[in-house]
C-alpha cells in the first residue's frame, strides 16, 4: 500500500487528487516555524496520521508536544549535526544544501543514533540538478550504511503529488532496483522505521 | 531502374510495442496531440538524454479532450524511462496518471 505525506493546510485542496492516483494512505505533516505552531489542531480523522510535525529551526525542539514525530529539514551542516544529535528527531528530510552537507560522518552517526532520512522528491522538480547530483551521492551512502531512506512528497500544492508507479519508475534512475523501491514506498516500512509501530 | 521495394521487416524482428493511456488531472491549458507529445518528449530528454528520447519512439495516437485522456505509443524496451520521465511533466498538464499499460492498441481502446 503506497502512501505520502501531504501539509495538513493543503490536504483538503488535493484529496481528491490522491485517491486517483492511488495514494491509499496520508500523512498528514505540519511546518513548525515559530512555538505556537505546535498548537495546531491535528484532525486526524480518515487519515493513518499521528501527529507529525516539520522543524526548520533546531531551538524549536525543545517546545514539542510528547507523542509527536519530529522531522527537521536541514540545510546546514552544523544544524544536521544538532538534529541527528537530538533524541526527539527521528528523520532528516531532504539533506540538501547549496554546498554538499552530507558526508561519510553524518551517515555513521545517523546509524548509530538509529535515524532515517526522508527525501522530498517535489525538490527534485524544483531545484533538479543540485537535488539529485547531491541525492545520489547520499543515497549510495545510505545504501552502504545500511539507512533507511524514503521518498515522499510532503506536497503543499497539486502538483507536487505524483502517482507511485511514476515515482517508482524514476526512483529507478538511482540504481535502486524495484523491490527495494517497492519495500520503501510501502506504509508498514515508514511506519515501522519511523513510527516505530510493529 | 525500376524501383525496388523495400522488404517489410518481419514481426518477429519488429521492436515491441506498449499502449499507454494517461489521463491529465485538472491541466491548466488546453491539450491537443501535438502539445502532449512535445511535452513528454522534452520531459523524456530531460530525464534520459537525447537517444533514449529517440529509442523510445513516442507516438501520441488518441487524445480525447473531454475525458483528458490520450493514448500514447512507445518502444517495450524504453517503458520504464518513459513513465519516469512523467515526473518532469511541466505543472501545466496537471497530475498525470497512468490508467493502463497494454500491450495491443484493441486493449488500450478500452479506456
Amino acid at each position: 500500500m503506497s502512501f505520502d505525506l501531504v501539509n495538513i493546510e493543503c490536504y483538503d485542496v488535493f484529496k481528491k487528487e490522491l485517491k486517483e492516483i492511488g495514494v491509499e494512505n496520508v500523512f498528514l505533516f505540519k511546518k513548525i516555524l515559530k512555538k505556537e505552531d505546535f498548537l495546531i489542531d491535528f484532525n486526524l480523522k480518515n487519515t493513518n496520521s499521528s501527529k507529525i510535525f516539520l522543524l526548520e529551526d533546531i531551538n524549536l525542539v525543545n517546545f514539542s508536544p510528547s507523542n509527536s514525530l519530529l522531522l527537521f529539514k536541514a540545510e546546514k551542516s552544523s544544524d544536521l549535526f544538532l538534529a541527528i544529535k537530538n533524541k526527539k528527531i527521528k528523520a532528516i528530510v531532504h539533506p540538501i544544501g547549496n554546498d554538499l552537507i552530507f558526508d561519510e560522518a553524518s551517515a555513521n552517526l545517523l546509524k548509530e543514533n538509529n535515524k532515517s532520512v526522508i527525501f522530498n522528491y517535489a525538490e527534485f522538480k524544483k531545484n533538479t540538478y543540485k537535488s539529485i547530483k547531491q541525492s545520489q551521492f547520499i543515497i549510495d551512502l545510505l545504501l552502504k550504511k545500511q539507512i533507511p531512506f524514503f521518498f515522499l512528497s510532503f506536497a503543499e500544492k497539486k502538483n507536487d503529488i505524483i502517482q507511485p508507479i511514476i515515482l517508482e519508475n524514476f526512483l529507478k534512475n538511482f540504481n535502486l532496483n524495484a523491490e527495494f523501491i517497492k519495500k520503501q514506498m510501502q506504509k508498514e516500512t515508514f511506519e515501522k522505521t519511523c513510527l516505530n509501530k510493529k | 531502374m525500376p524501383k525496388q521495394k523495400i522488404n517489410v521487416i518481419r514481426p518477429t524482428l519488429r521492436h515491441k510495442k506498449r499502449y499507454v493511456t494517461l489521463k491529465f488531472i485538472d491541466p491548466v491549458i488546453d491539450l491537443d496531440k501535438q502539445k502532449i507529445f512535445f511535452a513528454l518528449y522534452k520531459s523524456l530528454q530531460k530525464s534520459n538524454g537525447i537517444f533514449v528520447q529517440i529509442s523510445t519512439n513516442i507516438t501520441v495516437l488518441e487524445y480525447n479532450s473531454e475525458s483528458f485522456t490520450a493514448l500514447v505509443r512507445v518502444n517495450k524496451d524504453y517503458l520504464s524511462e518513459f513513465l519516469g520521465a512523467l515526473f518532469f511533466l511541466g505543472e501545466e498538464y496537471g497530475v498525470v496518471k497512468v490508467i493502463s499499460v497494454d500491450s495491443t492498441i484493441k486493449q488500450a481502446n478500452c479506456f
